[in-house]
């Protein structure tokens, strides 16, 4: 029984299942459970990115198109297609996800900066379709979906819709924990910190940095899905650099390589802004959440480079190594 | 009977003949030297046979069964799984996994499963992660280092990382282990237990050695055959008495008498 307890599987569903019931105890305002809903579209998202960045050591600066491109790939399904929300939540994660493979190659050539720029070239590249291509994004006059329904239920509520998108993200996350237990999050961690170890033991580089551009880019899509279905709106400037880099900002902050990391980070990139604007004076200065995100990064990766989600561990290992220093004298 | 036959390789670096035209053959079973001085040209021959880089010329055979493999076509990640194993001059160890896991990296190619069954972790992959755990926990009992498994490999001295990647290429049932340097920065007692060590695996495992080494009381005392090179080219092959009273090995190493 005990052993059944400590499996992370169970943990993660019965912490979904208390968060998903939360909003139908406390009643919270409508403003707040928005922002209670792009928190878990977002965690979505830094997960998948967390994936590719954390545990594959891979990085892209243009993560924000894979988003859009799964935003309107569901709006243009649901609304042109006439097809079932579930379908196009599935062709939104799927179509980013062939992107990303391409976007895989490029990185089996480049690394470090050099994957950086390309993969922010790939961003704006991207950016600027949804711009011009209006047969299918409808450009700045906005694509303006209905409220998903599954199975005859519609999902108009914000209270139904965290449900559904914390449904989803409990999903992931246990699939990306017992994908990263195994023999694949074997080999992108050794990809990460020793790509000779990593080939040498029999580790095809190109196939795992496919894999994980892949991945990454399908939770990108799903993300993209729930996000336009929940505001009901997308214009092409909502996927640019900006979001890109908000996103890593989310993960280094909320902690590289760790799946409680990603979601922390998402909470603290979203709600930390919104409660410094409750705050007089301070609150009305206009571009001080973004200020703040730009700090906190520099001191996170000074102060803190294992992330909000291993603080406790860090201390833990700092109190150690003051003893041993201490009895050492 | 040889298991590895290397013929004409010659490689070069910018203008730079970093091997040339080297012949040699391991025979099965045996423990086979690869002696010379800094900047020989060891590593590099060892880059070629482990496919981490394609020679200009020449020719890999690696026959461990029945069946003979050309190297040449095989990508690096592709040896592993035909029987052919390496070791790094550096260790080089995943720093973010347990010594337990980093035995398990050894079985990448063993541990059957595809991405979907991973995710949804279905009884299949349990029952192949323990089959793995269980043969690493094995080796390690074999290489005396039972209880350090869920420690980090690089919190381990350097002494027991060199063993760990030692017990790394030994979870792979390989036919052939490359050794690069495996006494560096050891000292005396450490090299003399690896000494024993490795003819241990040899007569045990019947697993063929190849090794690069500078300690030459290792080499002479383990090896069967030695081969010495010295830019890039062989001087002379044999056991270790042969080389030993050889006048070219001593010039290679020492310089001429009268000069």
């Amino acid at each position: 029984m005990k052993k059944i307890f400590r499996s992370k599987q169970l943990q993660i569903l019965i912490i979904g299942f208390v968060i998903a019931v939360l909003p139908f105890i406390i009643s919270f305002k409508r403003a707040t459970m928005t922002m209670l809903d792009t928190v878990v579209v977002y965690s979505i998202i830094a997960l998948g990115f967390n994936i590719l960045l954390g545990y594959a050591g891979q990085i892209s600066l243009g993560h924000a198109a894979f988003m859009g491109i799964g935003a309107y790939m569901s709006a243009y399904i649901t609304m042109q297609l006439h097809l079932p929300f579930l379908l196009s939540l599935l062709i939104s994660g799927l179509v980013p996800m062939l992107l990303g493979l391409l976007l895989g190659l490029v990185a089996l050539r480049l690394e470090g900066h050099y994957l950086a720029i390309a993969t922010l070239g790939f961003g704006v590249t991207i950016q600027h379709i949804f711009k011009e291509w209006t047969a299918f994004t409808n450009g700045y006059s906005a694509m303006k979906p209905s409220s998903p329904s599954i199975f005859g239920f519609i999902f108009k509520s914000r209270e139904s819709y965290f449900v559904l998108s914390i449904v989803i993200l409990v999903l992931l996350s246990i699939f990306a924990y017992n994908l990263l237990k195994s023999k694949t999050g074997r080999a992108l961690i050794a990809m990460r910190d020793s790509e000779h170890a990593a080939q040498a033991m029999g580790v095809s580089l190109l196939k795992y940095k496919l894999i994980a551009f892949a991945i990454s880019a399908f939770y990108a899509g799903i993300a993209g899905s729930l996000h336009i279905h929940l505001l009901r709106y997308t214009d092409p400037n909502s996927w640019g650099i900006g979001l890109s880099l908000n996103l890593l900002a989310m993960v280094v902050i909320g902690g590289l390589a760790s799946i409680e990391g990603s979601i922390l980070g998402v909470v603290f990139i979203v709600v930390v802004p919104e409660i410094i604007k409750e705050i007089p004076v301070i609150g009305e200065i206009n571009s001080l959440p973004t200020i703040l995100t730009g700090i906190s990064l520099i001191l996170v990766i000074r102060f803190m480079p294992y992330g909000l989600a291993r603080i406790m561990t860090q201390i833990k290992f700092r109190i150690q190594d003051n003893k041993v220093k201490s009895t050492a004298l | 009977m040889s298991i590895l036959k290397v013929s004409n390789l010659s490689i070069s670096f910018g203008g730079l003949k970093a091997v040339d035209n080297l012949n040699f053959e391991v025979e099965k079973n045996s423990i086979y030297g690869l002696i010379g001085p800094n900047g020989a040209g060891k590593t590099t021959v060892f880059n070629c046979i482990s496919r981490f880089y394609t020679p200009d010329e020449g020719e890999l055979i690696f026959k461990p069964g029945e069946q003979e493999h050309n190297l040449l076509s095989y990508k690096v990640h592709e040896i592993i799984d035909i029987g052919l194993v390496r070791t790094f001059q550096n260790v080089e160890l995943v720093k973010n996994m347990t010594v337990l896991e980093n035995l398990i990296m050894g079985m990448h190619c063993k541990i059957k499963g595809g991405i979907l069954s991973q995710g949804f972790s279905l009884p299949k992959i349990w029952k192949e992660e323990r089959k793995a755990k269980e043969k690493a926990l094995d080796v390690l009992e074999f290489l005396g280092l039972k209880g350090i498994e869920n420690q980090f490999a690089a919190s381990m001295p350097y002494g027991v990382q060199k063993l760990i990647e030692l017990g790394r290429t030994l979870v792979s049932e390989p036919k052939l282990i490359i050794l690069d340097e495996p006494a560096a920065g050891m000292n005396g007692t450490e090299t003399e237990e690896l000494a024993t060590l490795i003819k241990r695996i040899r007569d045990e495992f019947n697993i063929t050695i190849l090794l690069v080494e500078h300690d030459m009381n290792l080499v002479m005392d383990i090896c069967e055959k030695i081969c010495v090179i010295s830019f890039g080219k062989k001087i002379v092959e044999g056991t270790p008495e042969e080389v030993q009273k050889n006048p070219a090995v001593q010039e290679a190493y020492l310089g001429k008498e009268d000069e």
